[in-house]
C-alpha cells in the first residue's frame, strides 16, 4: 500500500481558470499532494507514457488523474480510452471532472473505465463542495503503485 | 295468224320483261356482293384495329406494338412488305423501326431520307394516303433505295401523326402490281391512327413518369437537407450550451474567490482604519462595503441568470434528442395524474375541471405528461381570481390525428402578445407568476416530435384554449430519435 502523501495528482484541464479553482479548493481541503497541471490530451498521454517532451522526466508515482472531457486535440475520452486500454496505465484511478452532465456521456465514460464521474457545478458553493469531496476521497483512497 | 302474231308479240314482251328482271337481279346481286365486300372489309378493319387496341390496353412496350402492327396490316391486307418508320429528332431522316418482309438486319438500322423526293418522305408532307401503282413510273418522287432494292412496285403509305410533328410513316408494299381498294387504304389509315394515339399516350406517360421521378428525387434531396440542418441545429444548441457553461464556472468561481479575498482584506482594513484620515476612511468604506459587493452581486446574479438560460437551452436540445418510446396511452389516466399534482392549486382557486372522455393515443408517455402538465398548470395559475374558474379538457380522434384541447376562462392573452406564446424565454401579460418562459416552447417541441401541431385561441379577460394534435401514424415500439 502506498503512502497517500506520495500520490501525484495529474490535473488534465484546458481551462486555466478551472485548473486554478480546482487547485485552490483541493488545497483548502488540506490536500498537500503534488498537483501536475497539463492543458491538453496529447501532453497528458505523453506524460503518462513518458514520451515526447516527458521522455527523460521520470514522474512521481503513483498517480491519480483528474480528467476534463472537452480538451483541444485529443479529447478526454481518447485519453481515458488509451489509459484504460494499456497494461501500464490501466490501473491508474481516473476521476472525470467536466461541465457535461449528459447521461450518455456519463455512461460512455464508465464504459471506457473511468472510476468516478463528477460534473462541475456552475454554482461556486456546489463547485467547492464537489472538489472538497474529491479531496476527501483522495485522502482515503488507496492507489496502486505505477511501477 | 293474228293469234300467232299476238302470241309472238306477247312472248317477246315476256322475254323482254324477263331479261329486264334478270338484269335487275344481276344488278342487285352485284350490289349485294359489293355490300358484302364492304362489310367484310369493314369487319377486317375493325378486327385489326380492335386487336391493336387490345395490345395498347395491355400496355405492351412501343417496339412490340409497332412490330405487331406491321404483322397485322401485312396479314390483313395480304402484302409482302409492311413497315413503320420513325421521323428522327432532327427531322431529316426516317428510321425503319419495325416491319416484315425486309432483308435481314435492316429493321432497327436502316435510315431513309425524309425529303419529299421519295415516297416515304413525300408521305410526311401529304395529308392524304399516298397510293403508288408503279413506283417506276410514278413521277411524284424518285423512290428510296430501300424500296428499289426490294424491287417494290405498288404500295400505300400513310402518316402517323404526332402532337408537334409527325411520328413517322406506316406503309405497305408489294413486288407485283396491285390496285389497292378504298377499304385497304382505310384499314391502313385506321392502324396508323391507333399507333399515333398509342405513341402520343406513351410519350405523355413517359413525360409524367419522368416528372414524377424528378419530383421524388427533389423531395428526397430536400428531406435529406432538412434532416441535416435539423441535426446540425440540435448539435449546435447542445454544444453551445455545454461550451457556455465552462466560462460561467470561471466567473462564478472567481467571484467566490474575490469574496474570500475581500473578507480577508476587510478584517485587516478594520484594524488599520484608525490610521487613516476621514476622507480615506470614507472612500475605503464605500468601496469595500458598497461598491465592490454591489458589483460582485450584479455579476453573480447575472451569471446565475445566464446559467438558467443555458440550462433551459440544454434541456430543450436534450428534448429534441431524447428517443421517444411510443406506447398506447390512456389519456384519461395521464390527465388525472397531472390534476392530482395540481389538486392544491385547483382547490385554492375553486376551479371546476370538466374532463370529457378522452381517446387513447400511441405516443411517448413522458412527453404526453409534460405537454398536459404544462398546459394545465398554465390554465390553473392564470385563472382570474375574481370569478369561478372553469377548465375543460376535450379530445377526439379523426383518421389522421388525435386532437386535444384544454380551455380555461382565465385572464387570457392579449392579441399583440399571441406571437410570443410558444417562443423561448418570452412571457406575456402581467409578470406575477414565476416562470422561465420555457414551458410552451418545450410543449411545442414535444408536439412537433409527435408529428403534431399546437395552437391557441385567446381573448384577454375571457380565457384561452390550447389545441394540439398527435399524429396517428406513430407505432408502438417504434423508436423515434
Amino acid at each position: 500500500m502506498s503512502n497517500i502523501q506520495a500520490v501525484t495528482i495529474l490535473l488534465v484541464e484546458d481551462d486555466p481558470g478551472h485548473a486554478r479553482l480546482i487547485e485552490k479548493n483541493l488545497r483548502r481541503s488540506n490536500i498537500t499532494n503534488e498537483i501536475k497541471a497539463i492543458h491538453d490530451g496529447q501532453h497528458a498521454i505523453d506524460y503518462l507514457f513518458k514520451q515526447g517532451e516527458y521522455v527523460d522526466s521520470p514522474h512521481a508515482s503513483p498517480l491519480l488523474v483528474l480528467l476534463d472531457l472537452n480538451l483541444p486535440g485529443l479529447d478526454g475520452y481518447q485519453v481515458l480510452q488509451q489509459m484504460k486500454g494499456d497494461e501500464k496505465t490501466k490501473r491508474i484511478p481516473v476521476v472525470i471532472l467536466t461541465t457535461t452532465d449528459d447521461k450518455r456521456e456519463v455512461a460512455r465514460c464508465y464504459e471506457l473505465g473511468c472510476n468516478v464521474y463528477i460534473t462541475k457545478p456552475v454554482d461556486y458553493e456546489q463547485f467547492s463542495e464537489a472538489i472538497r469531496k474529491i479531496g476527501l476521497f483522495l485522502s482515503v483512497v488507496t492507489v496502486p503503485n505505477g511501477e | 295468224m293474228t293469234n300467232t302474231h299476238q302470241t309472238k308479240t306477247q312472248l317477246l314482251d315476256e322475254i323482254a320483261k324477263l331479261r329486264h328482271r334478270i338484269t335487275e337481279l344481276e344488278a342487285s346481286e352485284s350490289k349485294r356482293e359489293q355490300i358484302e365486300a364492304e362489310l367484310n372489309a369493314r369487319a377486317l378493319q375493325q378486327a385489326v384495329v380492335a386487336e391493336l387496341g387490345l395490345l395498347v390496353l395491355a400496355g405492351i412496350d412501343l417496339p412490340t406494338l409497332l412490330a405487331e402492327a406491321t404483322v397485322l396490316v401485312a396479314g390483313a391486307l395480304r402484302v409482302e412488305y409492311s413497315q413503320v418508320l420513325e421521323l428522327l429528332p432532327d427531322r431529316d431522316l426516317l428510321l425503319l423501326r419495325a416491319g416484315i418482309g425486309w432483308q435481314e438486319g435492316l429493321v432497327g438500322n436502316t435510315k431513309v431520307d425524309a425529303q419529299p423526293d421519295s415516297q416515304l418522305g413525300y408521305t410526311l408532307f401529304s395529308s392524304e394516303p399516298v397510293i403508288v401503282k408503279d413506283l417506276q413510273t410514278d413521277n411524284r418522287f424518285k423512290g428510296s433505295s430501300l424500296l428499289h432494292d426490294h424491287a417494290i412496285v405498288s404500295g400505300v403509305s400513310v402518316l402517323i401523326d404526332g402532337e408537334k410533328w409527325p411520328y413517322g410513316v406506316l406503309s405497305i408494299h408489294t413486288s407485283q402490281e396491285r390496285i389497292f381498294t378504298k377499304e385497304d387504304i382505310n384499314i391502313l389509315q385506321a392502324v396508323a391512327n391507333v399507333l399515333a394515339t398509342a405513341i402520343e399516350h406513351k410519350r405523355t406517360q413517359d413525360a409524367l413518369r419522368e416528372a414524377h421521378d424528378k419530383l421524388e428525387i427533389r423531395v428526397k434531396e430536400r428531406t435529406a437537407e432538412l434532416e441535416t440542418a435539423n441535426e446540425e441545429l440540435k448539435n449546435f444548441a447542445y454544444t453551445v450550451s455545454h461550451d457556455l457553461r465552462a466560462p460561467l464556472v470561471n466567473i462564478k468561481g472567481f467571484i467566490g474567490e474575490l469574496r474570500f479575498a475581500l473578507e480577508d482584506v476587510q478584517s485587516i482594513i478594520d484594524a488599520v482604519m484608525s490610521h487613516l484620515d476621514e476622507e480615506q476612511q470614507q472612500i475605503i468604506t464605500t468601496a469595500i462595503q458598497e461598491d465592490i459587493p454591489e458589483a460582485m452581486s450584479f455579476i453573480d446574479s447575472s451569471v446565475t441568470h445566464m446559467d438558467h438560460l443555458v440550462n433551459a437551452i440544454l434541456k430543450l436540445s436534450r428534448l429534441g434528442r431524447r428517443e421517444l418510446e411510443p406506447e398506447l396511452i390512456d389519456m384519461d389516466v395521464v390527465v388525472q395524474k397531472i390534476l392530482q399534482t395540481l389538486a392544491h392549486r385547483i382547490e385554492q382557486s375553486q376551479a371546476n375541471v370538466i374532463i370529457n372522455p378522452l381517446p387513447q393515443v400511441v405516443a411517448d408517455q413522458t412527453s404526453m405528461e409534460q405537454i398536459i402538465a404544462n398546459i394545465l398548470t398554465n390554465a390553473v395559475v392564470y385563472l382570474e381570481p375574481n370569478r369561478p374558474g372553469e377548465i375543460e379538457i376535450k379530445g377526439e380522434q379523426n383518421s389522421t390525428e388525435v386532437i386535444f384541447s384544454i380551455r380555461d376562462n382565465g385572464r387570457g392573452i392579449a392579441k399583440e402578445d399571441m406571437h410570443k406564446v410558444f417562443e423561448l424565454f418570452r412571457r406575456a401579460g402581467k409578470q406575477d407568476v414565476p416562470g422561465e418562459g420555457m414551458g410552451l416552447a418545450y410543449v411545442r417541441t414535444l408536439v412537433r416530435r409527435h408529428g403534431g401541431r399546437i395552437w391557441c385561441q385567446s381573448g384577454l379577460g375571457k380565457g384561452t384554449t390550447f389545441t394540439f394534435t398527435i399524429s396517428s401514424h406513430l407505432n408502438q415500439g417504434d423508436n423515434h430519435v
